[in-house]
């Protein structure tokens, strides 16, 4: 198996165990320095903070399952699109429980060091999302 | 008469042509398609729509984000042209680039004044900044297809709109 063979098959384990018992997983695979940025020129983020972001998708779609369409390896990099899919049936970011079933799009960036998540990249349709929970854009009061 | 020597001098520099007619490695095609996408952003920002001709297959299928249908050739020039009018000093800085096979990822951040209406809201003179990640499949020197997902939100933001509750149809 190549690196990037490893790598590949490390962003499919994080996912499927992710979606399978929690945003634990990301203590197990990361470097103590990880670093996540969403949306991927943002200011970036920890493990811990990652962690209870992840966690609170979780909350409020608790079938969330991550499926990847394409993955894309060179160097110590994948890059990956991927739907995310759910039902909405706990409260999530102040939006009670609606019971839909959510999808949207995601293309995302993973580097690794020597085996380990080390910087993570996410740009997803979060106005798809929220439009989907009943949400629209309107100006800002 | 020519010796072993002198004949293999004679067809060295034609075997170098050959193998490399034959069996470009495969590092050089991710490098010759990452230029491409290189040479499509530089061409996208000087709106130069003869030079995007080439690099953009005309069977070209895009799923951008928010639009729900995928887009042919004519409908990304069209919706490039309406950003340009929006946004007309916008760039793409690429950040990041990732090959594999005949695909390119590429993580990219967008910079631009707002000069003119944009999804219903007039110009506003703000400069905005965002992200997005774009994955290009290339065929036959072309673009084929191309996936683009960008911080709408943060655009949006940043133009004065923000996520509220949906009012009712009536």
């Amino acid at each position: 198996m190549t690196t990037q063979e490893q790598n590949k098959a490390m962003v499919q384990r994080i996912l499927s165990e992710g979606d399978a018992r929690g945003a634990g997983i990301l203590d197990e695979v990361c470097t103590p320095d990880y670093k996540m940025y969403f949306p991927s020129n943002a200011k970036s983020i920890g493990l811990e903070e990652h962690r209870v972001l992840w966690q609170s998708f979780i909350a409020g779609f608790p079938d969330l399952e991550h499926t990847i369409h394409a993955s894309i390896a060179e160097g110590d990099y994948v890059s990956t699109r991927e739907t995310l899919r759910g039902t909405h049936k706990g409260e999530f970011q102040g939006i009670p429980p609606t019971g839909e079933t959510i999808e949207f799009s995601a293309i995302c960036l993973w580097r690794f060091v020597d085996g380990k998540l080390a910087e993570y990249w996410a740009d997803a349709d979060i106005v798809g999302l929220f439009q989907q929970l009943g949400m629209e854009l309107k100006p800002a009061e | 008469m020519l010796t072993a020597r002198h004949y293999l001098i004679r067809i060295s520099p034609l075997l170098v042509l050959f193998s490399l007619g034959c069996q470009r490695p495969s590092s050089e095609v991710q490098a010759t398609n990452k230029e491409l996408l290189r040479e499509v952003y530089a061409a996208i920002d000087r709106q130069d729509f003869d030079r995007l001709g080439e690099l953009i297959s005309e069977d070209v299928v895009l799923h951008y984000i928010g639009i729900p249908e995928p887009l042919g050739r004519d409908a990304l020039f069209e919706l490039i042209r309406e950003f340009y009018a929006a946004f007309p000093d916008y760039t793409h800085a690429i950040e990041e680039m990732v090959a594999e096979g005949n695909r390119v990822a590429v993580r990219l951040t967008f910079d631009a004044t707002h000069r003119g209406e944009f999804e219903g809201i007039a110009a506003t003179g703000k400069r905005v900044s965002y992200a997005g990640m774009h994955i290009g499949t290339i065929k036959n020197g072309v673009i084929e297809e191309w996936w683009g997902l960008e911080d709408n939100l943060g655009l949006m933001t940043q133009l004065g709109m923000q996520l509220a509750p949906a009012e009712p149809e009536t």
